[in-house]
């Protein structure tokens, strides 16, 4: 039962003023001088007073000493206990002053399970970020090496653009020669088709004319057969006529040996026949003579007739040389129009290659850029690497005051004693 | 004035007088005489009779060749006979009579003489002799 102070005074004064009614009631009753019923009275309601006041005051006394207690306790870091106070019948503003000191202590002890768990974990990831600073500050380095790696070979890159550059220019301009020579590469395959073309009609006018010639020297061919019939019939003549120019002759002698034996009458006589004999003579030698000259005629004619033959059989290899020197010139336009096609098609690519070499070269000339922009970058980048590093020096630096400050921070917390289930920091 | 035939015997020229012969013919079949020396060919037709033929070249020791298709026919008086040769030339017109001839001494060589016209050696033949080697082959021949 809950009684307050003010009450509890108020209900001894109650007690002290009913124990002097009591009294006042039951001292005359008694067999005490009269005189002394008052002081009996004052002298029993002091009593009443005093034991009323005693009671209230040494429960009162105790409990604030309790709560000294608990106050120093509380003081000195002890959080182990909580002020317990005496159960008496009736509580007083003490107990809320010891359950408040107990919430007090509550809470500390909360606090301090909470600043000395923080602690640790900050003492803990400051070590460990401390430890990440160090390794980032070699990372660092390493990055800042790497840098100026990449550093040294943007500007390689760069020379080496550059040089790129140069070829690719160069071979520009070579790919526009190209186009050039394939050009005059078309046009060349354009005059030779055109001159195959002529050549072709040539050839087919010549196989006409050979044709033609070989028509005719079969004509001449036939012709100089019949000639030689004719000389042959000439030859067969001749013989006749020869054969008769001997007989003459023989007549004529034997017409000269009939005048010698008729003397001098045969004179007249072997004189006509002597004549005759010389007429037959030049006869036979005229006749000797056709027939050498048409044996002469005849060789000429075989001669003729031959060379008639190798001509017949020169003009059909002529005849097949033509055909194939035709059969090359179409050869040659097929191969010179395709080579035409070609070479158009040489030029077309090589304009392709000329403005791809120029788009390589934009392109190139960009890639410097980027490479010269990534130079620059990189050496920003070394600086702010560097800029890094000393920031994560002294990232480390203040990360091991922060694990020194809560090493302090728990050393100060560690004075509070949280008994042994709170040791461990369990709020 | 003489009229003379000259004609071939191998290399060398022989002549005959016109007067002495009867006809040049030509091309005659020659009938070989079965028994006959070799020095008499054969015999050919003459104008309806049989005339023998004499190898003049071979009679008189040339050697065998290309006999000439006419044959020399001699006068009744030599036979008749057809003399075979090696060729005839042209009838020449020579004057015996101005010793032009060259009279042989060798009574067996049928030569009646040598003469010379236009640089050439033209032997006469001497057919009484020639007359004589014939006699005298027929009759050792025993015919």
């Amino acid at each position: 039962m809950r009684v307050e102070i003010s009450y509890k005074f108020i209900v001894g004064f109650i007690f002290v003023v009913a124990s002097v009614v009591l009294l006042n009631i039951l001292v005359p009753q008694m067999d005490i001088p009269q005189g002394l019923h008052q002081l009996i009275t004052i002298g029993g309601a002091l009593l009443v007073g005093l034991l009323f006041g005693w009671v209230f005051s040494k429960a009162f006394t105790a409990n604030i000493r309790i709560l000294t207690d608990g106050a120093e306790r509380l003081s000195d870091g002890d959080l182990s206990r909580k002020v317990r106070l005496r159960k008496g019948m009736f509580n007083d503003e003490t107990e809320d002053l010891a359950n408040s000191l107990n919430l007090v202590v509550d809470s500390l002890r909360n606090l301090v399970g909470q600043i000395r768990n923080s602690s640790v974990n900050v003492n803990e990831a400051s070590l460990g970020l401390a430890a990440t600073a160090e390794e980032m500050t070699a990372t660092s380095h390493e990055v800042a090496g790497s840098i100026e790696q990449i550093s040294r070979g943007a500007e390689t890159q760069a020379e080496m653009v550059e040089r790129s550059s140069k070829v690719i220019r160069q071979m520009a301009g070579e790919i526009e020669q190209i186009a050039g020579s394939a050009k005059s590469l078309s046009s060349s395959a354009e005059e030779t088709t055109m001159t195959a073309r002529q050549g072709e009609r040539m050839a087919v006018t010549a196989l006409d004319k050979m044709k033609q010639v070989l028509s005719q020297v079969e004509q001449n061919g036939q012709m100089i057969v019949s000639f030689s019939e004719q000389v042959q019939k000439i030859g067969l003549i001749i013989d006749v006529i020869t054969t008769i120019a001997q007989k003459t002759n023989l007549l004529a002698l034997n017409a000269t040996i009939e005048a010698a034996r008729a003397g001098e009458y045969g004179h007249g006589f072997a004189v006509v026949a002597e004549e005759v004999s010389k007429l037959a003579d030049s006869t036979g030698e005229s006749a000797g003579e056709i027939t050498r000259l048409i044996e002469t005629t005849r060789e000429q004619s075989q001669k003729v007739h031959q060379s008639m033959g190798d001509s017949i059989k020169a003009i059909d290899a002529g005849r097949e040389a033509i055909d194939i020197t035709g059969t090359s010139f179409k050869a040659i336009i097929d191969k010179a129009e395709a080579a035409q096609v070609k070479a158009v098609g040489i030029a077309e690519l090589a304009d392709k290659q000329s403005h791809g070499a120029q788009s390589i070269v934009e392109a190139i000339e960009e890639i410097a850029k980027v490479a010269e922009d990534n130079a620059a970058s990189t050496e920003e980048v070394s600086a702010a690497t560097e800029e890094q590093s000393a920031s994560m020096e002294e990232m480390t630096f203040a990360s091991q005051r922060l694990s020194k400050l809560a090493d302090e921070l728990l050393t100060s917390v560690s004075r509070f004693n949280l008994g042994a289930d709170q040791g461990a920091g369990q709020p | 004035m003489n009229q003379l035939l000259p004609f071939k015997l191998g290399e060398e020229t022989y002549a005959l007088e016109l007067t002495d012969i009867l006809e040049v013919v030509e091309n005659q079949p020659i009938y070989s005489l079965l028994g006959a020396p070799k020095k008499i060919a054969g015999a050919i037709g003459f104008h309806g009779r049989i005339v023998p033929v004499l190898d003049l070249p071979l009679l008189l020791g040339f050697a065998a060749g290309k006999r000439s298709d006419r044959l020399i026919v001699l006068t009744d008086q030599y036979g008749p006979v057809g003399l075979m040769v090696d060729g005839l030339c042209p009838v020449i017109n020579v004057d015996l009579v101005r010793g032009t001839l060259t009279q042989s001494d060798s009574e067996q060589d049928c030569i009646l003489g040598v003469l010379n016209w236009q640089d050439e050696m033209i032997s006469l033949l001497d057919l009484e002799q020639l007359q004589l080697m014939l006699e005298t082959l027929c009759s050792r021949t025993g015919g």
